[in-house]
């Protein structure tokens, strides 16, 4: 019976796999070219080989070569910063600096282990206020601050 | 030799503007400031520091920037001198005996001879700049495309070896930065490649969303999952400055970290990150007492620091004259000098000397603001140390997000900074390292259209990089170092260096 010995490899190298495989169908329709006058194809394609064959290889390996076990994920911690950063990309053009940034804040502060509510809105308000001073004022960067009427 | 005083006399006719010496003091005050923070390496500094410079004219924005990155690294050894967390790899070595020196009262004392280890490392480093960057230059200038691919091979072979933990899965790291650097629009037909049909993919991956979200996001991430355990050392510092005794058993050491620093950076791969290890380890072998190594020697924190700065600073040289960044922070300063419109490369010296000599004189004069500023503002820096994690980090999103829109003002930038924080934490968890695959999506593009060229030049043969001469040599060294890392004894001595 085979069993997986280092399991961060073999997951690493299934996730190298996948990857070359979405390069490979992304890149089908580009011309390959030859040696001589490459196309827009052919790197990209002789890296998603490399890259499979070297997923293949880890996968292989992670049966014979002992590793150190996954460690867990905390995908709420995750997902709360992935979630910030969205709804500062989404909320930057409609809502302005103000309102995106509080709400960045908001949701980043969720994510710590220790938050203090009362804490977070003081130091919150100050950062803002710092934000907008130095990034508007100060450097002059094109950002809207409020919703726009 | 005349024309390297006359060379940098100009220099600090640009760097001694007031105007540059100002941004010189904002970059290394700022630069300080965030790399001070625990779990901020100067990757992730200079990236979310990036948007500063924007509105700045070329000259400006490098001096800033170079000042931000040695104000970076200086903050990242006192945060490993007082806090026991170093803020990236070479400044591990810091904590060695810095951390017990200021468990044993003498935090002062091992700030200080950082502090002027460094001082001296930087000033020493940067004349190397100025008298080696001309050289080579000259040599860069007789560079074909051949060569370019051949140095390029190397610089990522010597990335993948000094890369700490697996040599393998740092080549995968190597495949897939270079993948990511063919996204974009193909630079002979315009066809786009790998886009997924996203117009904003078009120019290609926005590098500094790459680089936020692998080192600064994929950070927070991982920081956020652990408690806070930061033992900061409490009391009052003083006595910054070394007394004569101390200057005259540290100098040595000194003088021998700046050798090895000064001379491992200009190595093609991240060579100045093995120059504290290698420093360290000089000062305990020729210590007469190498017991004390680990207890809070002097020479294991002046020795390690001074090769640390020397690396640091001649780690501009292969960037500066080559256009080749040895390492991910000299890929970042890649992207930043594209942002203003300067493709780095041996013209820079030629077609714009100002710029060129304004950055050499104003490292000079930002290493010798970084003493003079942080002598007396260790206070503030201590008090910093105390800011708890659950207030910075939401600062550090927030300024991380606003950089990376205000590059062009692309939702879609930032939407790439979570991915890439997703996979960059993926990464982590996986034990696959992220600073090759940085290198190598910054020279993809490069090395891509390099050996297109050679192709077309050969008509298709490969032999063109085996009959020039230089082209070869680069080749056999980078087999040589590949064949060295699989020699078992080697491989320990890796494995040492990089978990000793």
């Amino acid at each position: 019976m085979l069993r997986v010995h280092s399991p961060k490899n073999f997951v690493g190298g299934l996730l190298l796999i996948a990857l070359a495989l979405i390069a490979f169908w992304q890149g089908q329709d580009l011309p390959f070219g030859r040696a001589m006058k490459m196309g827009p194809g052919y790197f990209p394609r002789v890296l998603s080989v490399l890259i499979c064959g070297s997923g293949v290889i880890l996968v292989a390996m992670s049966f014979y070569v002992r590793g150190a076990a996954l460690e867990r994920w905390s995908l709420w911690r995750m997902g709360l910063v992935l979630a910030a950063i969205a709804a500062f990309a989404y909320g930057i053009r409609p809502l302005g600096l103000v309102p995106t940034g509080a709400l960045l804040v908001a949701a980043a502060s969720v994510a710590a282990p220790d938050v203090r509510w009362r804490e977070s809105l003081v130091f919150g308000a100050c950062l803002l206020l710092f934000t907008v001073l130095l990034f508007v004022y100060a450097i002059g960067l094109p950002l809207q601050l409020w919703p726009a009427p | 030799m005349y024309d390297v005083l006359g060379n940098l006399l100009m220099g600090f006719g640009v760097a001694l503007s007031w105007t540059n010496l100002a941004l010189c003091l904002v970059g290394a005050l700022v630069g300080t400031l965030i790399g001070v923070l625990p779990g901020i390496g100067p990757i992730a500094t200079i990236a979310m520091l990036l948007p500063l410079t924007f509105k700045l004219d070329a000259t400006g924005a490098l001096i800033m920037l170079a000042g931000i990155y040695y104000g970076a690294q200086y903050g990242g050894s006192t945060t490993a001198i007082l806090v026991n967390m170093p803020g990236e790899v070479t400044s591990v070595v810091t904590t060695l005996d810095g951390h017990q020196m200021a468990k044993q009262g003498h935090a002062g004392k091992a700030l200080g001879l950082a502090a002027l280890g460094s001082f001296f490392a930087g000033c020493v480093a940067t004349l190397v700049i100025a008298i080696l960057g001309p050289v080579l230059t000259g040599i860069a200038q007789k560079f074909g495309p051949p060569e370019y691919c051949a140095l390029m091979v190397l610089g990522l072979v010597a990335a993948t070896v000094l890369a700490s933990g697996s040599v393998f899965k740092a080549i995968t790291m190597i495949f897939v930065g270079l993948l990511l650097g063919t996204v974009g629009a193909d630079i002979e037909t315009g066809a786009p490649r790998l886009t997924f049909g996203i117009p904003e993919l078009a120019e290609g991956i926005n590098f500094t969303s790459l680089a936020i979200g692998l080192f600064g996001i994929a950070e927070i991430i991982r920081n956020l999952e652990r408690p806070e355990a930061r033992e900061v050392v409490h009391a009052r510092i003083t006595g910054l400055l070394p007394n004569w005794a101390d200057i005259k058993s540290c100098f040595p050491a000194v003088l021998r970290g700046t050798g090895l620093g000064a001379v491992l950076g200009i190595l093609p791969g991240n060579g100045a990150v093995l120059a504290p290890y290698a420093s360290y380890t000089l000062e305990k072998k020729l210590a007469k007492d190498p017991s004390r190594f680990g207890r809070g020697a002097m020479e294991g924190v002046a020795g390690p620091e001074s090769a640390n700065n020397a690396g640091a600073q001649t780690s501009f040289i292969p960037l500066l004259t080559l256009g080749i960044p040895p390492n991910a922070v000299m890929a970042l300063m890649v992207g930043a000098m594209t942002i203003q419109g300067i493709i780095p490369g041996p013209e820079v010296m030629t077609k714009n000397p100002q710029l060129f000599w304004g950055m050499i004189a104003s490292m000079l004069v930002g290493n010798l603001m970084l003493v003079v500023i942080n002598m007396p503002l260790i206070g503030l820096w201590v008090r910093l140390l105390k800011v708890p994690y659950r207030m910075l980090f939401p600062a550090i999103l927030l300024f991380c997000c606003i950089g990376v829109y205000s590059v062009s003002s692309s939702y879609v930038d930032v939407l790439l900074v979570a991915v890439f924080g997703v996979v960059g934490y993926a990464l982590i968890k996986l034990e696959f390292e992220a600073a090759p695959l940085l290198l190598a999506f910054v020279l993809g593009p490069l090395l891509e259209e390099k050996l297109r060229q050679s192709f077309l030049i050969s008509r298709g043969d490969p032999m063109i990089f085996v009959q020039r001469p230089i082209s070869l040599g680069l080749l056999i060294v980078s087999a040589l170092l590949l064949c060295l890392i699989l020699l078992p004894s080697v491989r320990h001595t890796r494995e040492e260096a990089f978990h000793g």
